[in-house]
């Protein structure tokens, strides 16, 4: 035990040693994310505006070009990642579901997007004007789906919570009762009993991974919608769509990296906590609370801020 | 070791915050001209150069036939004066560190090169600015961070042939703390949100003869 306690706390001291390191940097690093996103920006423009010419290069490199700015776009944080994080680093999932559940989500915005585009573009024939001011509601409602899922997680872990002690009350009485029954075979029952514990998991869990996936995917990717308002202009709509698919999958490159990371980083932080230890089912419940209300309260903080993709200046 | 986790979970957190906010996805590449002669200025003439996309969409809907382009064009340009009137047209020109109001512009007037609108207009001072008298500092920025605005090298801010002679320019990249970022993302929900942020991301220019 004080060993453990030991080693935190040399863990503790390298990560402060390291923030002390990255700290000064963080601006200037932020800065040239940006600079980055903006020249991919102009190439993928100016590849777009070449495709007429050109039309199988340009497909290659615009699909290069919005799968790197997909990625890049999704390494400086935003509220996809807040979700993720917060749920992933409170909820043990398998690596696998995490990254269906990106990469899902991602698409998802990607095809939020050209949905919306096209619907009101093609279908509507109204204005890029209406799809800047159409897509600012879908991220209200992204924020809206977010503060729901908090609600979500912070009910089900207070629920969950619940059923944990009075089971643990009712195992301590019925222990004695079973031994009794032993010859009864009552366990011969239907083939629910065969489903793995990580079945029964998942299947517990889908309601959480419909709620991280829609209130990530419904916010339409920025980016994408640049690119096909763009397309749209050169005539070249099919070939924005294509860019809009590949920002996603960069985008869901980047999101399943950072769940890769909060998955192996939450297990492994758990090693310190022994898992039958006094009180940690009140730990775990701490945990998930403050995990639902974080992504609660930066629902309502980004609710606050402007949704717009294009100022209202212009 | 649950210290660890509330430790670390926050400053992870607290890490995404930071960043969290409003990022620009416009830019304009600016270039200004000052325009003065014997240590007086006039006032500045300003060339915006819009990214691709955005200029995609300030053109969408217009007739950029032969016969329409110019009155298309002029329409863009008007639009965008007026719109910008209300901020000030991004422009921050500071008279011995107090900011000039009321700048009145004009000659206003759009083109389309290749890819790209450029938007060029002309900013009058009340009275000539007299050089020898006090300092002259100018900031291009979008306050609320939607666009940003930048002179993408210092030459793209000039001084007039006649005040080049006597006069020096400087222009220094901004060059925002952390603790500034944040403060710019912890201002209180209700203040509209990010009006202050994208002063912390402009470049300062000074003017001295």
């Amino acid at each position: 035990m004080a060993r453990s306690y030991l080693y935190g706390l040399a863990l503790l001291l390298l990560i402060c040693v390291l923030l002390a390191f990255i700290w000064p940097v963080l601006p200037s690093l932020f800065i040239e994310l940006q600079t980055w996103q903006r020249q991919l920006s102009r190439s993928i423009s100016q590849l777009l505006s070449l495709a007429h010419e050109y039309p199988l290069k340009a497909l290659f490199y615009v699909s290069a070009a919005s799968i790197s700015y997909g990625f890049l776009h999704a390494i400086g944080p935003g509220h996809g990642k807040v979700i993720m994080v917060s749920y992933l680093s409170t909820h043990p999932t398998k690596v696998k579901t995490s990254l269906i559940l990106s990469i899902s989500a991602a698409l998802l915005q990607a095809l939020v997007a050209i949905v919306l585009v096209s619907a009101l573009l093609f279908v509507l024939e109204t204005s890029m004007r209406e799809v800047n001011a159409k897509a600012s509601y879908l991220i209200d409602a992204s924020f809206v789906a977010m503060i729901l899922l908090g609600l979500h997680l912070a009910w089900k872990s207070i629920r969950d919570f619940l059923k944990q002690d009075t089971k643990q009350k009712a195992d301590v009485k019925a222990h004695h009762h079973n031994h009794d029954r032993e010859d009864e075979h009552v366990c011969g029952c239907g083939h629910k009993h065969h489903a793995s514990p990580a079945d029964i998991e998942q299947a517990k869990n889908l309601k959480d991974y419909i709620g991280i996936v829609l209130s990530i995917g419904v916010r339409p990717c920025s980016g994408a919608l640049l690119v096909l308002i763009f397309a749209k202009s050169l005539g070249l709509y099919w070939l924005g769509m294509v860019g809009a698919i590949a920002m996603g999958v960069g985008t869901g490159a980047a999101i399943s990296l950072l769940a890769f990371v909060s998955i192996k980083g939450a297990a492994w932080l758990r090693r310190f906590i022994k898992p039958a230890s006094q009180g940690s089912q009140w730990r775990e419940l701490l945990l998930r609370l403050g995990a639902a209300s974080f992504i609660c309260v930066m629902g309502v903080i980004m609710m606050q801020e402007t949704s717009l993709l294009f100022s209202p200046v212009l | 070791m649950s210290l660890l986790k509330w430790v670390l979970l926050p400053l992870l957190f607290g890490s995404m915050c930071v960043c969290a906010y409003a990022h620009p996805h416009a830019w304009i590449d600016v270039q200004t001209y000052v325009d003065g002669e014997d240590k007086k200025v006039y006032g500045i003439n300003m060339v915006w150069r819009f990214d691709p996309m955005t200029s995609a969409y300030l053109l969408e809907g217009k007739d950029l036939a032969i016969q329409q382009k110019n009155s298309s064009l002029e329409q863009v340009a008007k639009g965008l004066m007026e719109s910008l009137k209300a901020d000030a047209y991004f422009t921050q020109v500071s008279w011995n560190q107090a900011v000039l109001q009321n700048l009145e512009a004009s000659l206003a007037r759009v083109t389309v090169e290749g890819l790209d609108l450029v938007f060029s207009f002309y900013l009058n001072f009340d009275q000539p600015l007299r050089l020898d008298e006090g300092k002259l500092a100018i900031q291009v920025f979008d306050p609320s961070y939607f666009i940003e605005m930048a002179w993408p090298s210092p030459n793209d801010l000039q001084l007039s042939e006649a005040l080049s002679g006597v006069c020096e320019r400087q222009v220094l990249e901004s060059d925002p703390s952390l603790e500034q970022i944040s403060q710019a993302w912890a201002m209180p929900l209700d203040a509209s949100p990010d009006m202050t942020l994208g002063a912390v991301f402009a470049q300062q220019s000074q003017i001295n003869c």
